[in-house]
């Protein structure tokens, strides 16, 4: 039941998510056109969402609201108890502290004025050398 | 594309650096001064070269030592991610990964008794080590968010305002002399020719780390010293903090910590992050600033 709760929320997430994707897309199409486009963009935008799912006892609802600043980044999430006035438990308010993403990543070479890549740290060429040489002997 | 900066690259404590500056190029003198920086810190604080302080508790028995300022600082920041952490990381880990096969001969295989490593247990009072008897301490990615600051610092001493220390993927940046941020792709776990996004720095440091390097058999180089096993539940990691060591700390505590404690995580280090985790999802948290794709 612990999973299956899980997995509500979480495409409960994904689709307040899907909304924030949709918004900032939106915006940053939209901001560019017009002069009534950046005075929105200066405000604070609320978004919410309501998950239902089945528990033994009947249906849970619990809402996502995320708000968004002016350029459209997440500055705040709040996962609280629908059915209870939006009452915040210590399970909800966990789940309220990362957001879920399902990303796909770019190719390096698409990406326009980029001075540095982040990365893990290369491995040695002792490292590798030494790994090339335990693979020589399988 | 044309670049006002300027880069000077070399190779330090296992891996490739840069410092960019934008404007001016750095000077003779300021580079030396790094070189000579960074060559001592391998020195006097890698697992990997036998005189180092990290080894000079190899062999020793229970009681207290008077050890240098400069380990005393990083002890007292990996404290912090100890405790923060609950106990999974931990610098005392060496040992395992010696064990295991990541050692100074790099034998890459792991000992029959790997697994009956016992985690030593040390305290730090001031400059004062105390130790239930022998350890290798491994300070690892966190000592080499400490070395990109203190390079930092240096360049920034020859009078550099604008510019960037990239050491081996983990890097500080001030801001560029037009007063913009310093734009900065951070690659896709396992992934080296794709982004999983960007982020701005500005007077801020980044610390990008993953299990898929370093990875040998079924080890890898990120372990959790009470279970034995490399840590499987991350992916990979990405964090943007005031200074590149906090930045590394918080790498280090999402791979270490239960995700229950992220947000404690985040708050301790005024840090924002981003956790590619092994189901393929990533998670982020409420505040980071950078974009996704």
């Amino acid at each position: 039941m612990r999973t299956k709760k899980g997995i509500a929320i979480l495409i409960a997430i994904l689709a307040v998510v899907g909304g924030v994707v949709y918004y900032r897309y939106f915006f940053k199409t939209s901001s560019t056109s017009a002069g009534e486009s950046a005075v929105q963009a200066n405000k604070e935008l609320t978004v919410s969402a309501v998950a239902t799912y089945k528990v033994p006892k009947g249906e849970d609802k619990v809402r996502f609201t995320l708000t968004l600043d002016g350029q459209g980044a997440v500055v705040d999430v709040k996962t609280t108890d629908a059915l209870k006035n939006d009452a915040v438990s210590e399970n909800l308010a966990k789940f309220s502290a990362n957001l879920l993403l399902a990303i796909k990543g770019k190719k390096l070479i698409d990406l326009q004025a980029v001075d540095k890549v982040g990365t893990s740290s290369l491995t040695t060429a002792a490292f590798n050398g030494a790994l090339a040489e335990l693979k020589a002997q399988l | 594309m044309e670049r006002a900066d300027t880069e000077f690259s070399f190779f330090g404590i296992g891996t490739a650096w840069s410092v960019v500056t934008d404007g001016s190029v750095l000077r003779k003198d300021a580079r030396s001064a790094v070189l000579a920086f960074v060559d001592g810190f391998d020195k006097r604080l890698s697992r990997f070269i036998a005189s180092s302080e990290a080894n000079a508790f190899r062999n020793a028995d229970a009681g207290d030592y008077s050890i240098s300022k400069e380990f005393a600082v990083l002890l007292a920041k990996a404290d912090d991610l100890r405790k923060l952490t609950d106990g999974v990381y931990d610098p005392a880990v060496g040992g395992l990964l010696e064990r295991a096969g990541y050692d100074a001969t790099y034998r890459m295989e792991p000992l029959p008794n790997t697994e009956e490593f016992v985690l030593p247990t040390w305290t730090l009072t001031a400059q004062t080590l105390t130790l239930d008897g022998p350890a290798v301490f491994d300070i690892g990615g966190m000592g080499k968010g400490y070395c990109i600051d203190r390079v930092a610092d240096i360049v920034r001493s020859f009078g550099y305002e604008h510019f960037l220390v990239d050491g081996g993927g983990d890097m500080f940046a001030t801001k560029k002399a037009s007063g913009a941020p310093w734009r900065v792709a951070i690659e896709y776990p396992g992934k080296p020719d794709m982004a999983a996004g960007l982020v701005e720095l500005k007077d801020q440091g980044l610390a990008v780390s993953d299990g898929f390097r370093r990875r040998w058999g079924k080890w890898h180089h990120l372990v959790d010293p009470q279970l034995k096993k490399p840590i499987e539940r991350v992916a990979g990691a990405a964090a943007v903090a005031p200074s590149a060591w906090d930045a590394d700390c918080v790498t280090s505590a999402l791979f270490f910590a239960a995700s229950e404690r992220y947000p404690a995580v985040s708050e301790y280090y005024k840090a924002s992050y981003l956790v590619f985790q092994s189901d393929g999802m990533t998670s982020v948290s409420p505040n980071w600033k950078g974009e996704l794709y």
